[in-house]
């Protein structure tokens, strides 16, 4: 549960942070990438995912959701298990192939499991690149301006009868 | 006059597309890094190779200094003291003033364990036979068996079956090298094996095909160089070596690397066979034993009574030449020096030989055996006998009767020579003369 929370907070501080859309957007890619992709298999390292990590350090992106996204689509990674065996078998082709390569071999890609998660995890990067650009804009440009105009938060915490619940609201949200 | 612009109209400034900390925190971490290999990777290493030894049943002593350089590549070990426990008790099995070991990074980076130059000096090892007959390294210690009995195995099964392994391997390297390059299409690679993924249900894993053209792990020391004292071999003979040198160039297993040979040199000074040299490469072996004491060869630990009944003595300087591709092709040549007979408790006809060898007083016998069939299934071709027989024996035995012959000769002459001198003394012409005169009108 509190892992839940961290992470909702996670998500809301950046949707209202000085990031840049396309900070978000390249954050999520990477975090889903990683979320898909196993960082440590039993062979060692993969070479793979740690490099997608040292990207995600070493461009300009928010950190912050790509831990966010990281830890979200593990979770999602986990109920993706029988449709990433689906993939992966269908892509016997391919992982064949990944034996002959060292770096993908190591990387997992050589076993179906994994491979289906790979390339699961390459489908949704770019759709929640795109969800998250588009939610940061949405967000600033109608919702924030709104919530901070009217503080309905706070006119919802005083029906509530509750002024400690509104202002817990506001600290969560960073307002 | 314009009115200054509000914050939220203000220009934003332009987001930076990589992290500035980043560019120098980076390399910051990595300079930490590349600080603390001595301090903590090289030791954490060191104790790697301690806990290898100790997977592999072994121990290697306290007082073993082990120093690994990763920059340099380099493992040195110095009073190196590796030792097994058999019931409880460490015993000593090698033992070498220095060994040092020289990493291809690169190579190593690459999956392989592969080593440009393994110097030793001042090396001995004891690999007597434990309390229960068993052979250190060979055998592992009784704790660790696992209900195998290793005294059953069939070592000579288990090196025929290698051989042939190389061998496969061998033809498919020269068959991938053989490829014509672009006229004509190549045949396909050997597909990756298939194995089930332990780790999820369903799930399988594809494995490189292990080859000269997969990526599969190689071992490989490029060059070997290694001396030092006594050697203790499981049995108690006279071919315990006293101090040796070994040379090798390219050994190891896995895949090849183009265009390179590999050789293995040793030479050894045993404490009663002599100087023993051996070389191995590809498609050759040679053994050269110089002033082998058959004695030595006599010993019940070698050859139970097969020869020792014989009671043959003597000095043998024995050269097996090997050669083999697809057939082998060798010799065995003996120089036999000094050799002499006494069997114990001989039938009549090992009286007969004894005798005969014996009469021929420790001439050289040359010998030249011919071997040849596969090198899985060696066979003598022509065991040198007939001529044995015809040359060296049969000279030796010639040479026996002309000396025989000669001796009687002499005896004879010596014998007429007497007789001559007799006949020239003064005495004898006078007592001749004498009994001339006494004869004198005798039968007239």
């Amino acid at each position: 549960m509190y892992a839940m929370y961290k992470i909702l907070r996670g998500f809301i501080k950046a949707l209202v942070s000085a990031a840049a859309p396309w900070q978000i957007a390249a954050a999520a890619a990477l975090g889903t990438l990683l979320g898909f992709m196993p960082l440590w298999l039993s062979g060692g390292p993969s070479p793979l995912a740690c490099a997608i990590l040292l990207v995600a350090i070493v461009v300009n992106c928010h950190l912050g959701t790509v831990f966010v996204f990281w830890g979200l689509m593990k979770l999602l990674s986990f109920a993706c298990d029988p449709v990433a065996l689906l993939v992966g078998n269908g892509l016997d082709g391919l992982a064949q192939a990944a034996a002959g390569s060292g770096a993908l071999h190591a990387s997992g890609w050589a076993h179906t499991g994994w491979l289906g998660m790979a390339v699961i995890g390459l489908l949704l990067a770019p759709l929640a690149a795109f969800v998250m650009a588009r939610v940061t804009v949405l967000f600033r440009t109608r919702l924030r301006d709104r919530l901070l105009a009217n503080r309905q938060l706070a006119l919802a915490g005083k029906i509530g009868g509750n002024g400690f619940v509104a202002r817990a609201a506001l600290w969560f949200f960073d307002l | 006059m314009t009115a200054p612009q509000s914050p939220a109209t203000a220009p934003q400034p332009r987001t930076r597309l990589l992290r500035r900390a980043a560019l120098w925190l980076l390399p910051l971490a990595l300079l930490v890094l590349l600080a603390l290999v001595p301090l903590v990777i090289e030791p954490w290493l060191s104790s790697k190779v301690r806990s290898a030894a100790g997977l592999a049943g072994l121990e290697i002593a306290p007082e073993t200094q082990i120093a690994v350089s990763l920059f340099g590549g380099r493992i040195t070990i110095t009073k190196l003291d590796l030792r097994e426990y058999v019931e409880g008790k460490p015993r000593s099995l090698m033992q070498a003033d220095t060994a040092e070991l020289d990493a291809d990074v690169l190579a190593c980076l690459g999956g392989d364990i592969v080593l440009d130059n393994v110097v030793l000096e001042g090396a001995s090892g004891d690999f007597r036979r434990r309390g229960d007959g068993t052979i250190p390294l060979i055998t592992p210690p009784p704790e660790e068996r696992g209900g195998i009995d290793w005294s059953k195995l069939d070592w000579w099964e288990y090196a025929r079956k290698a051989y042939e392994y190389h061998q496969n391997r061998d033809k498919d390297a020269d068959a991938t090298e053989a490829q014509p390059t672009s006229a004509t299409p190549a045949t396909p690679a050997k597909p990756p094996r298939q194995r089930p993924a332990h780790d999820w249900n369903g799930a399988h894993t594809y494995e490189p095909e292990p080859g000269p053209a997969g990526p599969a792990m190689r071992v490989l020391i490029r060059r070997l160089s290694a001396s030092g004292r006594d050697i203790q071999l499981p049995d108690d003979t006279p071919f315990a070596v006293t101090s040796f040198t070994v040379k090798g160039l390219n050994l190891g297993w896995g895949r090849h690397e183009q265009g390179t040979d590999w050789g293995l040199d040793v030479q050894t000074q045993t404490r009663g066979a002599g100087t023993l040299n051996l070389g191995f490469g590809a498609g050759r072996a040679k053994v050269n034993a110089l002033a082998l004491p058959l004695q030595a060869l006599a010993h019940p630990a070698l050859a139970g009574e097969t020869i020792a009944r014989h009671g043959a003595s003597g000095l043998a300087d024995v050269v097996l030449d090997l050669r083999w591709a697809e057939r082998l092709d060798g010799t065995v040549q003996a120089k036999i020096t000094g050799l002499k007979l006494a069997p114990q408790a001989p039938s009549q006809q090992e009286a007969q030989v004894a005798q005969i060898v014996n009469r021929l007083d420790g001439k050289p016998l040359d010998w030249t055996m011919k071997l040849g069939g596969t090198p899985q299934d060696p066979q003598v071709t022509d065991n040198g006998l007939t001529a044995l027989v015809k040359d060296s024996l049969g000279d030796a035995a010639k040479q026996a009767a002309i000396d025989e012959g000669g001796k009687l000769l002499n005896e004879q002459l010596r014998k007429n020579d007497k007789v001559q001198q007799l006949q020239k003394n003064e005495e004898v012409q006078k007592a001749q003369e004498k009994a001339k005169d006494l004869l004198k009108g005798w039968g007239k």
